[in-house]
């Protein structure tokens, strides 16, 4: 009984999935409210929150607050759990209109379909500078929550700071920087040009001196001689690090030795959401220059 | 002259080392008084060959002692889950008591260390530190301590790269502080093992004979117990988990020739450093600029699974006293059929409370009508899923338990979990993005090829229970050392790696219940045409032949049938949870010995804690859902350590 | 050679020419024997002369090296499982613990060769085992555990189990080795009683030799692999035979009841 009377609403569904997520976009577009989003993905997530597209529920939130910080979270919103495997009870009582992923999530996408139609938005792709791919998605997610103007403009807005920072930075033009987060007083993780923050470095008109092709995290652990190999480069640690590099990292001898080192030219920044989007792009634009202004110029 | 001619090799592969780091050397050489590059060479290339030597030496060592006091030639860092102990402490200072770690992670990592140690030393006091139950309780805190690393790092991607570097093991250096800290322990563990030599050699007898030469036995055996976990938790603190080596080199040295206790204290140690550094060589060579893409502790793994494989039928167990009464049943239920009945009715009881209460955004309800029809959709597979699960590894459990006559033995680890992960690890490999499907093969298909490897083995030994239970622990081991190895890569693969290694039945739908219980039916009602098998088969083999038990079919059948409930059961829940172990005790426990019973009971049984440690995963900091299988372990974990603590007493 | 041709067709079980190497190592040379229903042999000798192997050999649990073993007249070979085990039962030299299992379930098992891994366990077989519990004076104990038995009743019970399986012969590798001599001279004469009621042919290891002097029809020595004298006790039991076999010099004395001879150390 049960059965037959929820099958129609399992047809309209269906309807709606096969119709697929820019059909319902496109519908929503001129409305005047924004419709229910939950977000899986932290990228789209920030970027939602930019856009003034508060969601009702989102994955991770207590990590979100430490790690990604901002644009800073309502209390409105909900948490739905690990991104990883958010809770589908949960995100089926929050009932959402739609629901964003990133490829990452594609897994969990034949669950998810079955609460709401899915929108999934590439912001990471291996071997591409991402800043593009990210805008794009933007520009697509505002469309798909009736703010395409709104989206428009922040891309536009985040172009332009970007280009006032690279002005503020000019003295620093040629100075290579090592971006990097440490995985313990040994070892660290580079950001090469495939992410968001070697491609922020280019876009700010300096040199990233990790050339070596990395993979979007660039999570393979290097050991911290590699910064050596560019002793004119600048470091910049982006936080948090693990609790034992406070006494470890001081008593490393090639660390001590690093020009970089000796001669001040490293800092630390606060965290930064590693797979951001628009948002964290400019967070780190801002932290970055912050940090350099310090620096003696090149 | 056979002397001579062993040594050969082991001269050979110093020299092997030699090379590769004299060809390091030249590499980092400072070209026209580069100063930067003479820090490198001093702190970073130098340190670390030091680093190789001293903790390869400090792993034999921990390793030879470990071996000798618990008189079990498989003893080592690795099987007693001291390294995934010590690295789990590492992983807890790090979240929650930051403070401890800036003071001094060799502490925390001893700490962790040693209270692997404990544990398993508590779990088999009562079988007489039996060798073969010490590596399955060692085997079980090392699993159980690994989910719990990876539903941290889970839970706060943040430091997850820190815990791969320890996961991994890695060798890279900066300073000579590591290798100073390691070559101090090692000089003081020496020294002891050359003190204690006397000692030690009666340590190695039974306890009778050592406790008549008037050696404080208890005293001297956690003295020298912890003095070995000192000194391998020192080399975890420093550079990770290295995995093996503390196993290879005592077999190797007294395969070597080292006869007398003296020679294996410094033989073992001189081996131990020669592989170590051989295989740091080895990962340097073929490792680019870009970061090493295969940690050094991990290859160390990599060559360890096959290796034990190959020294198994080469080592001369010690002949133990069987003490395996010590886990009967102290009564029998006057009628089993009731308890049965119970047993049924716990399980759907735990099936409807699953289904009916949960939390929601408003706080914890019974939900009825709509909701419920609702929340049904996904609360009901994963129930099916669960209890699926649950009676398969249970069924394997008895199965496996009457096999091998071994209460400790358990589907785990027979290495068909952790075969299924390197499977899907392939999978993954070749496409991050796979499909469920696609994963969901992969991991049958290395369920399938870790299955056919134990058959092999087990063959090999006709099927005997020593053979298959170590053999398992060997592909198991080899089979976490490639995850272990890719999850230190720090790709999105890790993620869903650790997602399935945790357990989760989170993406269970309509198909996957089905699909569950499909599998479950068909695997476990062909294990019930076996319980007369499974009556006689815990009596040895010499029994069940002379009852004219076709005894090679009769173990084939039973360990296909188990391998497959077990890899079935893995797909869905992770190669983690000690239902497989639990529930044929508890049936026990509660009064059912008989084959048919036992096995139908702890199906029963199996199947209710699954459904019940799923509804807590998932209810108990919803929305955060925590790994089912981590939950099972920690309801079973402390029950185990209870009746195995306790069952001696209850017989007297 | 007529007469011996006319023994071994008479005979249950026969070993012909019969020799076991553990890899390089020999550890019988070619030995041949029979054994008649009825009877109750002993297999005496040192540590280490190939008793255990011999009998392991007779109950199929090790294929010889080469030689024939014949039962009825049938090479062993040609036997399925459980149609060996319905001829031929065996008491391994150590019990397993059969930890949680009741009398009754142990005895139970012996039915196994008879219904299989599938069949019914029917009348007869309950009936079966309710005899041999009784022959074993075990009935009151029938739904204890294994566990609680004492070491002799623990022992009844795995003779209980051979009874069970209802087979013309029995192999025992001694079966007495843990028991006191009062619950050894029980177990030996259960065993004796058994032969003559049941006209089994039954074959049993013993340490003691003046035991196995006492209460076997035959007794057959081994030494290094080799028979190096069978016969009745009293042809075995004389200080030459014994001391060949021992390398020891022993004494006779007649049991003052008896007569029988019995040994001790010169």
């Amino acid at each position: 009984m049960a059965t037959e009377r929820r099958l129609p609403l399992a047809m309209t569904r269906r309807a709606f999935m096969a119709a697929g997520a820019a059909a319902l976009a496109a519908r929503r577009a001129d409305a005047a409210t924004l419709p229910r989003l939950a977000i899986i993905d932290w990228a789209l997530l920030e970027t939602a929150l930019a856009l003034g597209a508060v969601p009702a529920a989102a994955s991770e939130l207590i990590q979100y607050r430490s790690l990604v910080v901002e644009p800073e979270l309502p209390g409105t919103v909900a948490d739905l759990g690990l991104r990883g495997s958010p809770s589908f009870e949960m995100l089926r009582q929050v009932a959402p209109d739609l629901i964003l992923i990133s490829q990452f999530y594609d897994y969990q996408r034949p669950q998810l379909e079955r609460i709401a139609p899915v929108l999934s938005l590439p912001v990471y792709e291996a071997g591409t500078a991402p800043y593009a791919l990210v805008e794009a998605s933007t520009l697509r997610l505002g469309e798909a929550v009736g703010l395409r103007r709104k989206a428009r403009a922040y891309v536009d807005d985040t172009a332009n700071e970007i280009a006032r920072r690279r002005a503020a930075l000019a003295p620093h033009r040629d100075r290579p920087v090592f971006v990097i987060n440490l995985g313990d007083s040994r070892h660290f993780r580079a950001f090469g040009g495939d992410s968001m923050f070697g491609d922020v470095v280019d876009r700010l008109g300096l040199t990233n001196a990790w050339t070596d092709t990395t993979s979007y995290s660039a999570a393979a652990p290097v050991g911290i001689e590699a910064l050596a190999r560019r002793p004119e480069a600048g470091i910049v640690i982006v936080e948090p690090s693990p609790p034992e590099v406070a006494r470890g990292l001081p008593r490393n001898a090639i660390w001590n030795a690093l020009p970089a080192v000796r001669d001040g030219r490293v800092a630390s920044i606060a965290p930064v959401s590693h797979f951001g989007g628009l948002p964290s792009a400019r967070r780190f634009a801002r932290l970055l220059e912050a940090a350099l202004s310090h620096w003696p110029a090149s | 002259m056979t002397s001579r001619r062993v040594l050969l090799p082991w001269a050979a592969m110093a020299v092997l080392a030699a090379v590769l780091f004299a060809w390091k050397v030249r590499d980092a050489w400072p070209v026209g008084g580069d100063h930067l590059q003479w820090v490198i060479l001093q702190n970073a290339v130098l340190p670390r060959a030091a680093v190789a030597i001293l903790a390869g030496a400090a792993l034999g060592l921990a390793g030879l002692l470990l071996q000798r006091v618990l008189r079990n030639a498989l003893a080592e860092p690795s099987t007693l889950g001291i390294s995934a102990g010590a690295q789990l402490a590492m992983a807890l200072a790090t979240l929650f008591a930051p403070a401890l770690m800036i003071w001094s992670v060799g502490f925390v990592a001893f700490t962790g260390g040693i209270a692997a140690v404990a544990i398993i030393l508590a779990l088999t006091w009562r079988r007489g530190l039996e060798p073969v139950s010490v590596v399955l309780a060692g085997m079980m805190v090392a699993l159980t301590a690994n989910a719990a690393s990876a539903a941290l790092i889970l839970a706060n991607g943040d430091y997850l790269f820190s815990l791969f570097i320890w996961g991994g093991g890695s060798l890279v250096q900066q300073s000579w502080d590591p290798a100073v800290t390691i070559g101090s322990r090692l000089a003081i563990g020496l020294a002891a093992a050359i003190l204690l030599l006397r000692p030690l050699a009666i340590l190695g007898l039974d306890d009778a004979s050592a406790r008549s030469l008037g050696v404080a036995l208890h005293a001297s055996r956690f003295a020298i117990v912890a003095l070995a976990v000192w000194i391998a938790t020192t080399v975890v603190a420093a550079v990770g988990v290295i995995g093996f080596v503390g196993l290879a080199a005592p077999a190797l040295a007294t395969l070597s020739g080292a006869r007398t206790l003296g020679q294996r204290v410094v033989a073992a140690p001189l081996i131990g450093a020669i592989l170590l550094w051989l295989t740091d060589g080895l990962v340097q060579l073929v490792s680019g600029v870009g970061g090493e893409r295969l940690p050094t502790g991990a290859a160390t793994a990599l060559l360890g699974g096959p290796l034990l494989l190959w020294i198994l039928p080469r080592l001369r167990m010690m002949e133990w006293p069987s003490l395996s009464t010590l886990m009967a049943a102290s009564r029998r239920a006057a009628r089993p059929s009731a308890i049965i009945v119970i047993a049924l009715v716990a399980l759907f009881g735990a099936a409807l409370a699953a289904l009916l209460i949960g939390s929601g955004p408003e706080g914890w309800s019974v939900a009825t009508g709509s909701l419920l029809a609702d929340l049904s959709q996904w609360r009901a597979p994963r129930i099916v899923v669960a209890a699926a699960a649950g009676a398969m590894l249970a069924a394997a459990g008895v199965m496996v338990q009457r096999l091998t006559g071994n209460p400790l033995a358990s589907p785990e680890v027979l290495g068909v979990g952790t075969g299924a992960g390197a499977g899907l690890t392939a999978v993954l490999l070749v496409n991050a993005a796979a499909s469920l499907f696609w994963q969901i093969a992969g991991a049958a298909a290395g369920a399938l090829g870790a299955l056919l490897l134990i058959l092999g083995v087990a063959a090999r030994g006709k099927f005997g229970p020593e053979r298959l239970l170590l053999g398992g622990v060997a592909i198991g081991a080899a089979a976490s050392a490639v995850i272990t190895a890719v999850i230190a890569m720090g790709t999105m693969t890790s993620y869903t790696l650790l997602t399935w290694l945790t357990g989760s039945t989170a993406q269970a739908d309509a198909t996957q219940a089905w699909t569950a219980l499909a599998l479950a039916v068909m695997l476990v009602a062909p294990a019930f045409l076996a319980v007369r098998w499974l009556e006689i088969l815990p009596l040895g083999g010499e029994t069940a032949k002379s009852l004219g038990v076709p005894l090679k079919r009769a173990r084939f059948a039973v360990v296909l049938l188990s391998a497959l409930m077990t890899a079935a059961a893995a797909m869905f829940v992770g190669p983690l949870s000690f239902i497989g172990l639990i529930a044929p005790h508890l049936a026990r426990l509660v009064g059912l010995g008989r084959a048919r019973d036992h096995l139908l009971g702890a199906v029963l049984l199996g199947a209710a804690l699954m459904v019940l440690s799923d509804w807590l995963a998932r209810m108990v900091a919803f929305p955060y859902q925590l790994p089912v299988g981590l939950f099972a372990s920690l309801i079973g974990g402390p029950y185990l350590i209870y009746l195995l603590s306790s069952g001696a007493r209850s017989r007297h | 050679m007529a007469e011996s041709d006319i023994v071994k067709q008479a005979g249950l079980l026969a070993l012909e020419e019969v020799t076991f190497s553990a890899g390089s190592v020999s550890i019988l040379q070619p030995v041949s024997l029979d054994l008649h229903r009825g009877r109750m042999t002993g297999v005496i000798g040192p540590n280490g002369s190939g008793k255990s192997s011999m009998v392991r050999l007779v109950a199929r649990q090790q294929q010889p090296t080469s030689g024939t073993i014949r039962l009825d007249g049938r090479p062993l070979d040609g036997f399925g499982d459980r149609e060996l085990a319905r001829r031929i039962a065996y008491m391994p030299q150590f019990t397993p613990p059969a930890e949680g299992m009741t009398v009754r379930e142990l005895v139970a098992l012996g039915r196994f060769p008879w219904h299989g891994a599938l069949g019914r366990f029917s009348l007869e077989d309950r009936e079966k085992v309710d005899i041999a519990l009784e022959r074993t004076e075990l009935t009151r104990f029938a739904d204890r555990l294994i566990d609680s038995l004492s070491g002799g009743e623990r022992q009844r019970a795995w003779l209980a189990m051979m009874l069970a399986q209802d087979t013309a012969c029995l192999i025992l590798d001694e079966p007495t080795s843990a028991l006191d001599i009062a619950h050894q001279a029980d177990m030996l004469a259960l065993v004796r009683d058994l032969t003559r009621e049941r006209d089994l042919a039954a074959l049993i290891v013993l340490h003691d030799v003046n035991m196995a002097a006492r209460y076997c029809d035959e007794l057959v020595a081994l030494k290094g692999g080799r028979i190096v004298a069978r016969g009745a006790p009293e042809s075995i039991v004389e200080p030459g035979t014994l001391e060949a076999l021992y390398g020891l010099r022993m004494g006779i004395l007649p049991h003052p009841a008896t007569g029988q001879p019995l040994s001790y150390v010169a």
